[in-house]
């Protein structure tokens, strides 16, 4: 006996799937060899699962799946966690990195301190301990208009190269992968030409804090400007790496400064000589 | 004994990074079910965690003979369900993304589904170059149209492979509710995408 039309098409959705119980694989194509009404039908669906096919699949916002661990793993083991509120997570600020690692923050901070310690001796501080007597007339007169112009300089390289740093450390996990450092390092060597210049320039007892600090930037420069991106190893690591080592120093001279900044006498600075 | 299986036992034991991989394997396909269901980004994504968080508190009951994937469908699909109802019972109605109103059940509202079959240009196939854009938004609009139960049972036969045997237990339905489900969402498709008349055979109809 013939299989009705109405149960082929009862089949239908064990056959569009290739479920078909082996059994019933050879009468349903009988049927629709013989009945062009349920052919028709079944190709019909067939195409229409084909147009399905080509459905592209909603995905997930990136930041959320980036976070999409740190979230869960706030919300154990405990209950008492379920009324963290987002913002623990970063999940709050979607344009925000998802995730800075402690030493960018390190190294900002540092820069920052730096450039603070460096503008606080230049305009408010006195020369360091043990500076030659027949340096007083630096005081005294204050700085030429050239050596105000090579601090400004100074001031401006290390705002440059501070950018240039904390840029490359707060970039986030999926742009790091991609980084393309070209522009990066060219800034660099305009960077590490500028820094010749300066360290010749900052040839003043009271700028060689100054002039070492930016030696030592120097040499971070160097690194990332001689940087040989290699397939397969993130450029960013290397960068991090050195910076990380870097860091150290940097650290040491800004030590160096701020102990120099607090030996100097109030009575010594430069707007009371001017 | 496979990965998963060594992964779900470390996890049992109360491996949380075994846990970890586990969510790391299977979260967007959890996503892209909760999204399916309820048609909505956010509430997918909240949805999804709920899923693992419910999945990590019962994760002692697990047992091996079941899927690791179609034990989570079952919570992602449950979960969805109850939003659902609950959004009913809020009497809220929402937008889908498509911007058509789309009732909480997942059934397109009668008025606009009359609307946009008068506003539909049935009778010209969509230009070449922007057809893959086109098609796109036809599908994700056929998608919104249909009633819950039958784009769950799409989804997880259609998008995720589930064998209808499996969409049964995991839905607790019989399985011919499951086909019944699965035929008559296959229809709703072919209308909603007549657009497409030539490809799916409705030309001339």
């Amino acid at each position: 006996m013939m299989m009705t039309c109405e149960r082929s098409r009862e089949l239908f959705p064990e056959a569009l799937y290739s479920e078909l119980a082996p059994g019933l694989q050879n009468e349903f194509a009988a049927h629709l060899a013989s009945c062009p009404s349920c052919r028709t039908e079944f190709e019909a669906l067939q195409a229409t699962l084909q147009i399905m096919n080509q459905r592209i699949q909603p995905q997930p916002n990136r930041d959320f799946l980036e976070s999409y661990w740190d979230r869960l793993n706030a919300r154990f083991p405990a209950d008492d966690k379920k009324s963290r509120p987002a913002v623990a997570s970063g999940a709050s600020y979607p344009g925000r990195p998802a995730r800075v690692p402690a030493w960018a923050y390190g190294i900002a901070a540092v820069l920052l301190m730096a450039v603070g310690v460096y503008l606080g001796r230049t305009y408010f501080g006195g020369p360091p301990p043990g500076v030659p007597r027949n340096d007083e007339h630096l005081l005294s007169t204050g700085p030429t208009p050239d050596e105000d112009s090579t601090s400004d300089q100074a001031v401006a390289y290390l705002e440059r190269s501070k950018n240039l740093l904390i840029g490359l450390t707060n970039l986030d996990e999926e742009h790091r992968s991609s980084l393309d450092l070209s522009r990066n390092q060219e800034v660099s060597r305009e960077l590490i030409q500028q820094a010749n210049v300066l360290t010749v320039a900052l040839n003043r007892p009271d700028q060689q804090q100054m002039r070492r600090l930016i030696q030592d930037l120097e040499v971070i420069l160097l690194q990332l400007a001689n940087i040989d991106v290699k397939p397969g190893v993130p450029a960013i690591e290397l960068v991090q790496k050195g910076v990380d080592q870097r860091s150290i120093l940097l650290k040491i001279n800004l030590e160096e400064m701020r102990a120099i900044a607090r030996r100097s006498p109030p009575n010594q600075s430069k707007k009371t000589n001017l | 004994m496979t990965d998963e299986q060594l992964l779900i036992d470390r996890a049992q034991q109360g491996d949380r990074e075994a846990f970890r991989q586990l969510v790391e394997r299977s979260n967007v396909d959890v996503y892209r079910l909760a999204y399916d269901m309820t048609r909505n980004h956010h509430d997918a994504e909240d949805l999804s965690q709920e899923v693992f968080i419910r999945a990590y508190r019962s994760l002692t009951r697990f047992r091996r003979e079941a899927k690791w994937s179609t034990w989570l469908y079952r919570i992602t699909v449950n979960l969805c369900l109850d939003h659902r109802d609950k959004q009913s019972r809020k009497r809220m109605e929402y937008r889908d993304d498509t911007g058509y109103e789309d009732t909480a059940d997942g059934s397109a509202h009668p008025d606009a589904r009359s609307s946009r079959a008068a506003s539909s240009p049935v009778t010209s196939s969509p230009d070449r170059e922007t057809e893959s854009v086109m098609i796109q938004q036809h599908i994700e609009q056929a998608l919104s149209r249909l009633p819950v139960q039958e784009r769950a049972v799409f989804s997880l036969r259609h998008y995720h492979d589930l064998p209808l045997k499996e969409i049964a237990e995991m839905m607790n339905i019989a399985e011919g509710t499951v086909k019944s489900h699965l035929f008559r969402a296959l229809q709703r498709l072919r209308r909603e995408l007549a657009f497409y008349k030539k490809d799916i055979g409705l030309e001339g109809q």
